[in-house]
């Protein structure tokens, strides 16, 4: 990306800088093209706020996860088990 | 009798494991994958691979954090093998074109697309994370998303590894790291929009 380019990130480069951000990677030119886009895009800024949600979200339902396993998936996988004990 | 067993399976005891363990070997899987055939697919594997490597098991380690890392590690090499497969043409300028215009201007302006854009939402996301519906909404979605965008994202989000260590795990670039989860983002909230939020 050129210069000029990285200075005037469009919405489409700052939503792919979003995750840079996050993680500390933008260069300089970047983390300036992507806070002056931001001082003016109302819905790149309600991207980021959603998707850092939705990342929250994700990490927390960590452990409200409940699945469990059918019955027959149960059976089935006695069944290789045991076939594999024999 | 039981002790010669116990001394011929190393001190586990894998008749009782899919009772014992199933549904939290399940839950880890399908936290990560999304998918009911996948999960139940690898967490079958767990168990036979586990009993096959039986002698390797450590007296005294807990049987069911052995277990979880040898699924952590089929879920691991179910990533890396969708990466290797058939996914690699999502590098395809066509297919990333095909994607990108659906939520960005074609043109050279990159702005948000009309169907692509994100609005404000109906519902408020503290009571929406509450909810079961809401859970499993979100589940659907990530199931949704391209294997090998959803291992970036689920790596990251739910495993919290560093950006290397999933480059290394699943062998690919950092340029395509950003790319695919660039991806998974537009694409999951776009999912979560469409079937909660804006409802």
């Amino acid at each position: 990306m050129s210069l000029l380019k990285t200075l005037f990130a469009n919405c489409r480069d700052v939503t792919f800088l979003h995750q840079k951000q996050r993680e500390g990677k933008l260069s300089f030119a970047e983390s300036i093209g992507y806070r002056l886009h931001l001082l003016y895009c109302k819905v790149c800024r309600l991207f980021i706020h959603q998707s850092e949600q939705i990342e929250k979200c994700v990490h927390h339902s960590n452990s409200k996860h409940k699945s469990e396993l059918s019955a027959d998936a149960k059976i089935k996988m006695q069944r290789a088990l045991d076939n594999e004990m024999q | 009798m039981k002790m010669q067993e116990d001394k011929h399976n190393n001190g586990l005891e894998p008749q009782k494991w899919i009772e014992r363990y199933g549904d939290a070997l399940y839950a880890f899987a399908m936290m990560r994958l999304h998918r009911m055939e996948v999960a139940e697919d690898l967490v079958q594997d767990t168990f036979v691979s586990a009993y096959k490597a039986k002698d390797t098991f450590l007296a005294n380690a807990s049987e069911k954090t052995w277990l979880i890392s040898i699924l952590k590690r089929k879920i691991i090499d179910y990533f890396r093998k969708k990466s290797t497969q058939n996914e690699l043409n999502i590098f395809d300028k066509d297919a990333k074109d095909d994607f990108m215009n659906h939520f960005f201007d074609k043109e050279t302006s990159g702005h948000w697309a009309e169907g692509g854009s994100p609005q404000a939402w109906g519902k408020d996301f503290e009571t929406s994370v509450e909810s079961d519906e809401f859970q499993q909404i979100l589940s659907n979605c990530l199931g949704k998303i391209p294997p090998k965008a959803a291992a970036v994202f689920t790596l990251k989000n739910v495993d919290d590894l560093t950006s290397e260590e999933i480059c290394k795990e699943l062998d690919i670039t950092p340029s395509n790291y950003w790319v695919l989860m660039h991806r998974a983002k537009l694409q999951l909230r776009e999912c979560l929009q469409k079937n909660w939020f804006g409802k």
